[in-house]
């Protein structure tokens, strides 16, 4: 069952066995595994139901529809642009559903430093569910923009020229199923294709019974004699003339599981006292630097998919013998942007921004990711109404990462056939009549940029850390359970329980950690995640077709419902 | 003595040079609107909304080709008069805490001119080359001379305020939260795609308008997805 604000007249008063607060890449495949097992789960969303018929294809409405303070959300000293959803489905609705498992390096790193005890051999078959759950596939060349030929094009030209193997890429995992490669996944998939968790958990979840609300705000923490047991909120639309609509209390026999994203998390557990000294720290966002080439033909830069190929070879750091950094620690994507967001990022005004948009049709953008450390002077805190708050810089070595990463990906651009980039903040870098002497503009104009975020006009979208997870509550909030240390009954689930970084896409390890907390919630019950059948398609798309309680295919359901039958 | 920012508003509203007074106080830049008394309406006040206006009419140009002119028969430019509108808009549809940060944007920008450096003008000549005047009173090259002098300021000198490092980068945060929000509220008017050749949505495109169209494209499609017949 699903409800919007609009169809919640009075107060809701319900008790259940678990609530999740949030829908997203943390809450929505809770809500899907324990309620296709059997569980009674409320999940109350903020954010509204908005659906594919809501998703126009222009970043100017849909930033204003499905973004978090509507698109315009910074760091304090607006340093950094952070980008996230807020509507049922959460950043999945908006995001590129490239669905990576997570680098062993980075679980290992996970159990020694936090203690986590996960077994990677025990999360493979929960990544594997996730990809047939998903469709999860690699993406076909011919739906990917020309973004994508060319950059993997450079990184072999690169290869062959430098005879340093990393310049090298994946096509990336793909949680679509039918995808006909318009392009517009960031605002949403108008036709249903990206598997969000809008189209995917959310549904199953309502069909196995869930309850779930769109527009209701949490706000409130119940504790009884020191255990979470539920939670109240509001509903966002208005009624009777008042700022909100109509009071929501859910009670919870087993669990608050918490699924906010990595900003509002820790805002609610803030709000509510909580007092671990690590909530809100560590915050990481995987910074993002953007390049954008021209290059001397128009191609089609705007048509298929963005982020199809990933430039993934420079994701480990490599150091000296003294252990100096030498290289690597990020990742980079082809882009796709419209001119809305194009003019903002590229940074000019007047006739320099002239100049450049009356290349559009030649102008393309690409995009570095830091795989950044977590620090504790990285933070989200709460201003003086109670909202979150972000102070973030460029610590340690995550500034010589962002500018390794400049370096490398206009190498590759220019490698490709670029013949001008732009980087941040303002800078121009031309070819020159050498591979050595481009080379030597590339060093030039990122050795002139500071490693201040304001410098390097950064965004972040992978926002994580801020109530991780570990085995002692000196250095986490929640334990190796998802529990938090100072309250029983409270759970994390969400980027805010991923104790660093992921050294990858996010939303695949946010999901695993959900599966891990999911049997974790069944164990008292004696269950376990419930078996399902898949089948494989023509398209190689996987679709669930046998399950209990209703978990049936989408495909079958569409089948009866176009045969008349009462679903 | 460290301004309370009631004290700051009254003062930067009255002359720019209040601001040089920011480096007096505690906290950071968005914080310094935290009166309620300003965030008690949600529409944008006329004089942000000409600041605004005449941001969008020194960065930004409707064809992308030739510079408009700032104004027509006495008015502002219609397309970055609409682009007001959409953000006057986003405005009022924004929490009162946004509200606060474009206000103080808005008028950090509008007075920064007239107040000398380091906090205001980049340097003595650009104070005297802007002549007293504010933001929304220079001709367009002026303004642009403004905000580019401000991004591209790396004055390590210390501004004294929480969250930012020095003065150079709280220039260059708020020219780039500028230029960003005249950006975005321009581009998104659909009449200004066609003349940089973007053609806009698939949805509602006719597929002989695509330059590749894909032969299975046409796929949209609507599914009862959830348990009660609701549509996704
Ligand atoms: C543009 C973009 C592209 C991306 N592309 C990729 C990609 O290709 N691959 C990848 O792996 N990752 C990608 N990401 C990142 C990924 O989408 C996120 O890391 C992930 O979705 C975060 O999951 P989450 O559960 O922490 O938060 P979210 O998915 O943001 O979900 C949190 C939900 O909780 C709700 N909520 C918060 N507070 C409350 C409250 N108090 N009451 C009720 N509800 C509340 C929010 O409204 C939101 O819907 C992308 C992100 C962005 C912004
Ligand atoms: S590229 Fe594919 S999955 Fe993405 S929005 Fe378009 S049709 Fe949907």
């Amino acid at each position: 069952m699903i409800r919007t604000g609009r169809q919640i007249a009075n107060d809701v008063s319900l008790t259940c066995d678990v609530v999740i607060v949030g829908s997203g890449a943390g809450g929505g495949p809770l809500a899907g595994e324990l309620a296709m097992a059997g569980l009674d789960v409320v999940v109350l969303e903020k954010g509204a139901f908005t659906t594919a018929k809501d998703f126009t294809q222009d970043w100017g409405t849909m930033y204003g529809r499905i973004e978090g303070r509507r698109g315009l959300g910074t760091s304090r000293d607006n340093g950094i642009n952070l980008s996230f959803a807020e509507t049922l489905g959460g950043t999945t609705v908006h995001y590129w559903a490239n669905s990576y498992r997570t680098p062993a390096d980075r679980i290992e790193r996970w159990n020694r430093e936090f203690g986590l005890g996960f077994d990677p051999a025990g999360l493979a078959p929960l990544f594997r569910r996730l990809e047939n759950n998903l469709s999860v596939h690699r993406t076909h060349d011919y739906l990917a923009n020309a973004t994508n030929r060319l950059m993997r094009r450079g990184a072999h030209a690169m290869r062959e020229r430098s005879g340093d193997a990393r310049y090298r890429g994946t096509n990336a995992p793909q949680a679509t199923k039918g995808c006909i490669g318009c392009g517009f996944r960031e605002v949403g998939c108008a036709y249903n294709h990206k598997q969000s968790q809008l189209i995917s958990y959310l549904p199953i979840a309502s069909r196995s019974g869930a309850k779930i609300f769109a527009d209701c705000d949490v706000r409130e923490l119940i504790v009884s004699n020191g255990r979470a047991v539920g939670v109240r909120g509001f509903v966002r639309t208005p009624r009777d003339g008042g700022p909100t609509g109509p009071k929501v209390e859910v009670r919870a026999r087993q669990a608050v599981v918490v699924a906010g994203s990595a900003l509002t998390t820790p805002e609610l557990l803030l709000r509510n006292g909580l007092s671990n000294a690590n909530i809100g720290r560590f915050l990481t966002i995987a910074p993002t630097a953007y390049v954008w080439g021209v290059f001397p033909e128009a191609l089609n830069f705007r048509k298929g998919s963005g982020e199809a190929w990933s430039f993934d070879g420079f994701s480990a750091v490599r150091r000296d013998a003294a252990g100096n950094y030498v290289d690597g620690g990020w990742y980079a994507n082809p882009d796709n942007r419209d001119p809305s967001t194009t003019a903002p990022l590229i940074g000019f005004a007047g006739d320099e921004l002239r100049e450049r948009l009356a290349q559009f049709p030649r102008l393309t953008a690409a995009f570095t990711e830091v795989d950044d450390d977590p620090h504790a002077e990285n933070v989200v805190t709460l201003d003086a109404d109670g909202n979150w708050q972000v102070d973030y810089q460029l610590r340690g070595e995550d500034g010589l990462k962002a500018l390794d990463s400049l370096r490398k990906v206009c190498r590759v651009l220019f490698a490709a056939g670029f013949e001008r980039l732009y980087i941040p903040w303002r800078r121009t870098i031309e070819r020159g009549p050498t591979d050595a002497a481009t080379e030597a503009n590339v060093d030039r104009a990122v050795a002139g940029i500071t490693s201040r975020p304001s410098d390097l006009s950064l965004s972040g979208a992978h926002l994580l850390s801020t109530a991780r997870w570990g085995d002692s509550a000196s250095t986490s909030v929640c334990g190796p359970d998802g529990q938090a240390h100072e309250m029983p009954g409270l759970y994390v689930a969400g980027g805010a329980a991923v104790p660093t970084g992921a050294a990858t896409d996010p939303s695949f390890t946010i999901m695993c950690f959900s599966l891990v907390l999911a049997r974790e919630l069944l164990k008292p019950h004696g269950k376990d995640l419930v078996k399902l059948r898949w089948k494989r398609s023509r398209m190689n798309h996987t679709s669930i077709v046998g399950g209990p309680r209703g978990a049936l295919g989408y495909d079958g359901e569409q089948r009866r419902l176009a045969a008349g039958k009462v679903l | 003595m460290p301004l309370s920012r009631r004290d700051f508003l009254t003062q930067s509203a009255s002359l720019g040079a209040a601001l040089a007074a920011l480096a007096g106080i505690p906290g950071p830049i968005a914080e310094l609107l935290g009166d309620t008394a300003l965030a008690a309406g949600t529409e944008l006040s006329a004089d942000r909304l000409r600041t605004y206006v005449a941001l969008c009419e020194a960065v930004c140009s409707f064809d992308g080709r030739t510079p408009p002119p700032s104004r027509v028969a006495g008015r502002p430019h219609p397309t970055a008069a609409d682009a007001g509108k959409r953000f006057a808009a986003e405005y009022a549809a924004q929490s009162p805490a946004m509200r606060q940060t474009f206000d103080l944007l808005l008028t950090v920008v509008e007075q920064a001119p007239r107040t000398p450096p380091p906090v205001g003008a980049a340097s003595l000549g650009d104070l005297v080359g802007y002549g007293g005047r504010s933001f929304s009173q220079l001709d367009v090259p002026l303004r642009l001379r403004f905000l580019r002098s401000w991004a591209a300021d790396f004055d390590t000198a210390p501004v004294g305020i929480d969250g930012f490092e020095d003065v150079g980068a709280l220039h260059r945060g708020i020219a780039a939260g500028m230029i960003q929000l005249g950006c975005f509220f321009y581009y998104e008017d659909p009449r200004s795609w066609p003349p940089l050749g973007y053609g806009g949505p698939w949805l509602h495109r006719r597929h002989e308008s695509e330059e590749l169209p894909f032969s299975h494209h046409g796929h949209a499609v609507e599914r009862v997805l959830y348990g009660d017949g609701v549509v996704a």
